[in-house]
């Protein structure tokens, strides 16, 4: 069994454009990917010269994520299968979590693909949230607008959605 | 250093869980996502979010393909409006009939104070006759509500008829009783994306006999809201009526008490008024977000009620915020309904706070023009 490990301890982690970074295990283990994996090896081989390499994420997306996990760092972790249906149906988000989501849609979606790689269900689901409130409210039009989509759609699919539509007109 | 080698080796795992790109949408960074990941989002979609959603592209329409009919019909009466209701809100030409449980497209010429014209028509659910102010010809239905904050996010759509909407109303008519004249005034106003309507009804004694502004033989006295009206001729009448239908109930006296300081708002602002020349009497609904102020005039000639109505943001035929304005013409006038918790004085703040922005149009600049797959709901 491994040694348990105080929560000050520091880990590296090395973005996929090579920027090492130094973070306390606590906040590293906001992902639960990491934490099962130094709860499994044991977190003593990694050090500045050997640190762990997150592969997909680049500094400036890995420099988010950390500052995110830094600032719930002591957020009560959720059971795996904590999905109520309130939790699931609310797209409210907190303020701080709000602010910190103020980021162009590249980096938005880069935080949604880190947070699911790294295994963070709550940002993950921050980010859900704030896709999901962009959608909320819009038409078609509008969505198309928010997020730079063509409206690929042939003619006769066009007809064919138009004909599937035709219980929602007036009767 | 084994162990890193592994931790690296198992950190790899993620290289490859971007899904091919959309070919037909490069520049969607949104559809280049994992579908695990765009289901994700899109359950946190209400239906018709999903429903709007699925006919933008057609990545987006595999991702949430579903039977919507099917789907809708087995939603609950509510969630069912509420369906309707949310695509209302992203579709500048149509609203949600409670009634009919559908949408119905715009009728530009369908404004509050075209009550008569349009109560007269066929179609049966365009109206809610229960809203108490048909007596002046002007009757703000949800519909007329909804069209007026939806068109004022718009900005740009609609635009006469929005002003149609918004347009202040006045009515001066002979009193049934002679020597007074009478005038209502209604004027809508969008603040903080609410609709709030102020009501104004004004008495006045042009003639030199000194005659009770509020006469108790006048049967024709404002309705107010459902719950702040006369039971048949003046205060002082139409509070010995409701007193009298309280004891029948059988009540406790500290019961009857309440209930009737409860029904009779309106009578004691007028009683209040009557004895304070002068001064503004305020006060507000239990049971709907309306606020009131009663006046008589110092020299006792004009008599002056206002009220200040909030019906709410955006939203379905369902929410407390306009369903407390509407009372079920069946239920039995002393069936109150829910009561509203807001501030008491809030909306006549609103109302003078916000009288410096106008009606809020121009607050967007979004555009939006419903094209394309789903035409036919946009055609009106």
């Amino acid at each position: 069994m491994a040694e348990a490990k105080p929560a000050s301890q520091k880990i590296w982690l090395v973005s996929n454009d090579n920027a090492t970074m130094e973070v306390d295990r606590a906040v590293v283990e906001r992902s639960m990917l990491l934490k099962n994996m130094l709860e499994d090896l044991g977190g003593a081989d990694v050090s500045p010269e050997n640190p762990i390499p997150i592969p997909n994420v680049n500094e400036a997306v890995l420099r988010k994520v950390v500052e995110w996990c830094e600032h719930h760092r002591n957020d009560p972790v959720a059971a795996p299968d904590d999905e109520s249906d309130a939790r699931k149906k609310t797209t409210d988000i907190e303020e701080w979590d709000q602010k910190f989501m103020q980021v162009d849609q590249e980096m938005l979606f880069e935080i949604i693909l880190a947070s699911n790689f790294l295994d963070i269900k709550p940002l993950l689901d921050v980010g859900c949230k704030t896709v999901a409130n962009m959608i909320k409210g819009k038409s078609p039009e509008e969505i198309r607008k928010t997020f730079n989509i063509t409206n690929d759609f042939s003619a006769e699919e066009e007809e064919q959605i138009r004909r599937e539509n035709e219980w929602a007109e007036d009767r | 250093m084994h162990c890193l080698r592994f931790l690296c080796r198992l950190l790899g795992k993620g290289r490859h869980h971007h899904r091919d790109h959309d070919q037909d949408n490069p520049n969607a960074v949104i559809l280049q996502l994992p579908l695990d990941l765009l289901l994700l989002i899109t359950d946190q979609l209400a239906l018709h979010d999903k429903f709007l959603l699925s006919h933008t592209c057609k990545t987006l329409r595999q991702v949430t393909c579903q039977d919507w009919a099917i789907e809708v019909s087995r939603l609950s009466f509510e969630d069912q409006i509420g369906f309707w209701a949310g695509l209302a809100y992203s579709l500048p030409n149509r609203w949600a009939c409670l009634k009919c449980c559908q949408l119905h497209p715009i009728d530009t010429s369908d404004v509050p104070r075209a009550y008569w014209a349009i109560s007269a028509r066929d179609v049966p659910c365009t109206v809610d006759m229960s809203r108490g102010v048909e007596i002046e010809a002007y009757s703000v239905q949800h519909y007329h509500v909804q069209f007026a904050l939806k068109l004022s996010r718009l900005g740009n759509i609609h635009r006469r008829y929005l002003k149609a909407l918004m347009k202040p109303y006045t009515c001066t008519r002979k009193s049934p009783i002679p020597p007074l004249a009478e005038s209502y005034t209604a004027e809508p106003r969008i603040i903080n994306k609410r609709f709030i309507l102020r009501e104004e009804w004004k008495f006045r004694n042009n003639t030199s006999s000194a005659i009770p502004i509020f006469p108790d033989e006048h049967d024709l006295f404002p309705s107010v809201c459902p719950h702040m009206d006369m039971l048949y001729g003046g205060p002082a009448r139409s509070r010995f009526r409701k007193e009298s239908s309280i004891r029948q109930m059988g009540m406790r006296q500290l019961e009857e008490h309440v209930l009737l300081k409860e029904v009779t708002l309106l009578e004691e602002g007028i009683a209040s008024a009557c004895e304070s020349p002068g001064q503004w009497i305020f006060n507000s609904c239990l049971h709907c977000a309306t606020d009131i102020a009663v006046m008589i005039s110092t020299d006792e000639r004009e008599g002056t009620i206002r009220a200040w109505h909030d019906f709410g943001i955006e939203g379905s035929p369902m929410d407390i915020s306009w369903k407390a304005h509407v009372r079920d013409q069946h239920a039995y006038w002393l069936d109150l309904g829910p009561y509203l918790d807001y501030p008491h004085g809030s909306i006549r703040e609103l109302w003078l706070e916000g009288a410096s922005h106008g009606t809020g149009t121009g607050q967007s600049t979004l555009r939006s023009v419903f094209k394309k797959p789903i035409d036919g709901l946009s055609k009106v």
